[in-house]
């Protein structure tokens, strides 16, 4: 059990996306975007290669480049990241959608190149879906 | 484990329909007493009739009501029309278009008194069926049915540079609950991935451009031709609070029933809860239920238990 965005957290994030059967399927190997966290305050570089995390730092360096980024607050990734997620926080396109098209508090903000999110889309989506397997104190 | 050797019931056939001038053969399949109430189902944007096998295949449901599933055309098995030259054109679904081919395949079916059920856009469409065709349906129900939906009309969805596949199967992927069994939302996103170019997004068109009813829901008159506007509580397009807005904007004749603990694609997704609820809306179309509707459905309420709780 870990603190969501410890270092702790991300290093166990880190072995089960790179051990993940489905971030392997239909050429995802050429997942090669890197993204950002936005996670309450803090920043967090995800850096990609070849369909693995490479690392995860926090705050992102003067030397990192990233395509896109998720941000919301804490409480809505804590939301997130639960087992079994409450209603319209189960799914980054859910969340972003309340937001972005319903102008609602709480959700994520997608920032960036949209178009290369949906260029990497499964790959994306089940990535930060994968931050679930993690299990963190503020699971029920 | 079905059986080996195990042939379903359900017929697939097709029938000829004029829709706007142009005759188009439509795919439909159907399980149930050729006598009895029809039970017209329609599908969600970019997917077609496999959707409704389980209620197809529902006996509790066909042993009284003629369960009909049809893929609209460019959909599932219904190639476009012979005549023209659609290759040429952006596939572009309106309202207009949408509620007429869905009346001609009732008409061109002869189907007596149907009730109409659809999802998605197939709920958004009973607010339109219920508006210019008033008189055609015994009864309406909306799944996932909102007065406007906004927001995924979206050019990723056919782009050159971007695998419409995977898009058009997962970004429906979040509309689901996490308490739905992950082997039928991943069966329903494999539907989705087997959309032509360009039709999700054309039907998307209808969805959240043409249809807009914040300011027409007087419009609307319920008394006559019930409906029932059935919203789950993980659809984050169309929630059960949208449900009541349109419920109580139509007025008279309209209900609203939250649907707990399931998404977008009820029928789909976690067809033994769908199957246990429905019973209940259609007896109330049917007369045989004298109580009024509950103001929400939950699993539980059916002894069902999820993928997770």
């Amino acid at each position: 059990m870990t603190a969501l965005a410890s270092d702790d957290f991300w290093t166990e994030y880190q072995a089960v996306v790179n051990d993940d059967d489905e971030m392997r399927q239909h050429g995802r190997d050429d997942f090669d975007t890197n993204f950002m966290l936005g996670i309450g305050q803090q920043r967090f570089f995800v850096e990609m290669q070849n369909g693995r995390v490479q690392d995860v730092r926090s705050p992102p360096g003067f030397d990192d480049a990233w395509d896109f980024g998720i941000l919301g607050p804490r409480e809505a990734w804590e939301k997130f990241t639960r087992e079994v997620p409450p209603p319209h926080h189960n799914d980054v396109v859910a969340s972003v959608y309340r937001s972005a098209v319903r102008q609602e508090e709480g959700y994520f903000q997608l920032v960036g190149n949209f178009k290369t999110v949906f260029q990497n889309f499964r790959s994306v989506q089940r990535a930060l879906n994968l931050m679930r397997e993690v299990p963190t104190e503020g699971d029920e | 484990m079905t059986d080996h050797g195990t042939v379903e019931p359900v017929e697939g056939r097709y029938v000829y329909v004029d829709i706007d001038g142009t005759t188009h053969r439509v795919y439909f399949e159907e399980n149930g007493p050729e006598d009895g109430i029809p039970l017209l189902c329609q599908h969600t944007a970019g997917a077609n009739s496999r959707q409704w096998r389980h209620l197809l295949n529902d006996e509790a449901i066909t042993d009284e009501f003629r369960v009909i599933a049809y893929d609209l055309p460019y959909h599932g098995n219904s190639v476009p029309p012979e005549g023209e030259q659609w290759w040429d054109e952006e596939y572009t679904l309106t309202a207009e278009r949408v509620t007429e081919t869905v009346v001609s395949i009732a008409d061109a079916l002869d189907l007596e008194d149907p009730i109409y059920m659809g999802s998605s856009m197939g709920g958004t469409l009973t607010l339109e069926l219920a508006d210019w065709y008033p008189d055609r349906f015994r009864a309406l129900i909306g799944l996932e049915a909102g007065p406007f939906t906004p927001g995924f009309y979206m050019q990723w969805l056919d782009h050159p540079h971007v695998n419409a596949t995977e898009v058009n199967g997962y970004a429906p992927a979040g509309l689901m609950a996490p308490q739905s069994p992950e082997n039928r939302c991943r069966e329903n996103v494999f539907i989705y991935q087997q959309s032509a170019s360009g039709v999700s997004r054309g039907d998307l068109y209808y969805y959240s451009m043409d249809h807009d009813y914040r300011e027409g829901l007087d419009d609307i008159d319920a008394t006559a031709t019930p409906m029932y506007l059935m919203n789950g509580e993980y659809d984050y397009l169309t929630n059960p609070e949208d449900a009541q807005a349109a419920a109580a904007g139509i007025g008279e004749g309209a209900t609203a029933v939250a649907l707990r603990k399931v998404g977008h694609f009820p029928m789909t997704e976690r067809p033994e809860f769908f199957s246990e609820l429905i019973r209940h809306v259609l007896a109330d179309i049917t007369g045989e239920r004298d109580d009024p509707l509950p103001e929400e459905f939950a699993p539980e309420d059916f002894g069902i238990e999820g993928n997770r709780n």
